[in-house]
């Protein structure tokens, strides 16, 4: 009926061609992956250990017992300048130092590209901090001990400890404020940085996963550009004076390499 | 016949008074616009009106298990805590600002007299996580409800699983707090046509209207803005809405509050210092003149005669509404 001539031979094989390459499952159409931000906290530049017991930049004695903070918004830059913005619902992310493998946060979606900055928001911004009560799960969990019950808002950044090596002595700095004030009078401790690496870059691509290392200096809670002095102020929550705290805390972040 | 339409005029009375009259739109018709706003910008709630409930009456929020909502926040006081200047949280420890009403939340742009919580979802945890008041942690709670084979069944049933988190908390506690709605004062009934004001109470309402309605405007009575009606001297310690935003211009201003049922939660002001309605009038008419610094409205004070005062406080007595103070659904 069909006779294996010429014509039919062609046919035959053209309908195979496109069957075959309908089949295949083409792995080489994925254009994004993964990307790793590691952080390493240090005291002093060494590594931080909770219950060791440092000097701050105003000489004094002091010991951690807690550091958690807030890292969102989450920005990469690629060398050529454009930009991938983490979704909202995947860039709100809650540090809770405790001692043991360094925190590390798993961008995924990543467009394949070559990527030497991040920026990032410590703390959560005034959009997050208004939104529905359905949007606050997981990290943004009111149940995390980091949001304000009786001023609605997040908590950005939590330290706490005792200082002068007596355990009597405690100091808790919780600072949060997002600007949120009818007077427009209210603080604002918001703050986005960019860290750049001057000539390495992150290559996100289908069989690798880049690691951008950062270095999170404590001590900085101390220092530049207010010295700041534990045994003066051992407390603060929601005052201004938090500002001090936030504007030195705003450069305590280094990205010190990348492994590709 | 004449007794056949008297049977049908009972059923009738009786399907009306069945109706959830906290829900009935036309009863709040008169009402300014709803301030608060939800999920998808719809009223409609997850079913949690029940399971609200139950925390609101249920001790377990609190560290001992000694205090719930409702021991602070009683019905038959609209909600406040009745003749007390402080309550008594956990440990017998006293709070430091006089409990407010619970009424017509959805109404309002910001709770507690420094305005610290914007949305009705969040204002649970201020009480709950206060060391005066119930001194527990929001995931101490959760942790607690999950251990409840009640409570994993009531969060099935009002969000198809067992998942309890402390959003879900709030929002079946939400779902029950927006049904404190206070609709059908004689005040209520007046703006809608359905009964007259007696003489004294409309010469209240206009006295009412001349000489307090420039902050307690509106049909609730108020128009929410923080002043400083030179309560502090009370407690100088307390800095009101200062606390929350940290404006200098700020210190000593608090939210001026809705008025409805105010015969039911004496005593008066975020200090609780004023025992009576008398005492607030006088206090407006004699005392304000001599408090520094004190809002410019009021620094020649309220004068009022005790005729003009007697008035006044008969028009705020129809701000009383039975039907909410005694509504059954919002009652354990």
């Amino acid at each position: 009926m069909y006779p294996l001539n010429n014509k039919n031979i062609s046919i035959i094989i053209i309908l195979l061609t496109f069957a075959l390459s309908c089949k295949k499952e083409d792995a080489s159409n994925a254009t994004t992956g993964s990307l790793k931000l590691e952080i390493e906290h240090l005291a002093n530049d060494t590594t931080l250990s909770l219950g060791k017991e440092y000097t701050n930049p105003s000489g004094e004695k002091m010991i951690f017992s807690r550091f958690d903070y807030y890292i969102s918004n989450i920005i990469l830059t690629k060398i050529d300048g454009t930009t991938y913005t983490v979704p909202r619902d995947s860039s709100y992310h809650l540090i809770q130092f405790d001692g043991l493998a360094n925190p590390t946060i798993t961008l995924k979606n990543v467009p394949f590209g070559d990527y030497n900055k991040v920026t990032f928001t410590i703390g959560v911004d005034s959009l997050k901090n208004t939104e529905d009560v359905t949007m606050r799960t997981g990290d943004l969990d009111i149940s995390n001990g980091m949001y304000w019950s009786w001023n609605s808002g997040y908590i950005f950044l939590k330290a706490e400890g005792t200082y002068n090596s007596d355990t009597s002595k405690k100091f808790k700095y919780h600072i949060g404020l997002y600007g949120n004030s009818a007077s427009g009078g209210g603080v604002n401790n918001v703050k986005t940085i960019t860290l750049a690496s001057a000539s390495d870059y992150a290559t996100v691509r289908s069989n690798i996963i880049p690691q951008i290392h950062l270095s999170a200096e404590v001590m900085e809670l101390f220092k530049t550009p207010n010295t700041f002095s534990i045994s003066a102020t051992p407390m603060i929550m929601a005052s201004p004076n938090s500002k001090q705290i936030a504007d030195n805390y705003s450069d305590m972040f280094t990205l010190e390499h990348i492994h590709n | 016949m004449k007794e056949k339409y008297s049977y049908i005029f009972i059923l009738i009375l009786s399907v009306y008074s069945c109706q959830k009259i906290e829900k009935d739109p036309s009863l709040t018709s008169h009402f300014p616009p709803i301030v608060q706003s939800f999920r998808n910008d719809l009223l409609q709630e997850v079913d949690g009106f029940e399971l609200g409930k139950k925390l609101f009456y249920d001790p377990i929020l609190s560290k001992d298990s000694s205090v719930s909502c409702a021991s602070c926040h009683q019905q038959q006081y609209a909600f406040s805590d009745g003749t007390k200047q402080f309550s008594k949280g956990i440990f017998g420890q006293l709070g430091r600002r006089n409990t407010p009403a619970i009424q017509n939340l959805i109404w309002q742009h910001s709770f507690f007299s420094d305005g610290g919580v914007a949305h009705i979802d969040f204002i649970s945890y201020s009480p709950i996580e206060s060391p005066l008041e119930m001194n527990e942690s929001t995931a101490h709670i959760i942790q607690k409800l999950l251990k409840s084979a009640k409570y994993k069944k009531e969060f099935q049933k009002s969000f198809g699983d067992t998942i309890i988190n402390s959003s879900r908390f709030s929002q079946v506690l939400t779902a029950f707090l927006k049904e404190m709605v206070s609709p059908n004062s004689k005040y209520d009934q007046y703006m809608r046509g359905e009964v007259m004001l007696n003489d004294q109470e409309k010469k209240g309402m206009v006295l009412f209207n001349q000489k307090c309605a420039t902050c307690h405007s509106g049909v609730l009575q108020s128009d929410f803005k923080y002043r400083n009606n030179g309560t502090f001297s009370a407690n100088p310690m307390d800095s009101g809405r200062y606390r929350i935003s940290l404006s200098v211009q700020d210190i000593y201003l608090f939210k001026t509050p809705s008025l409805r049922n105010i015969a039911l939660t004496a005593p008066y002001m975020h200090h609780g210092h004023l025992n009576t309605l008398e005492e607030v009038l006088n206090y407006y008419s004699q005392s304000v003149q001599s408090i520094s610094p004190i809002d410019p409205t009021l620094k020649d004070g309220i004068i009022l005669s005790k005729i003009e005062q007697t008035q006044i406080i008969q028009f705020l007595n129809t701000l009383t509404d039975e039907t909410f103070l005694n509504n059954n659904r919002l009652k354990q």
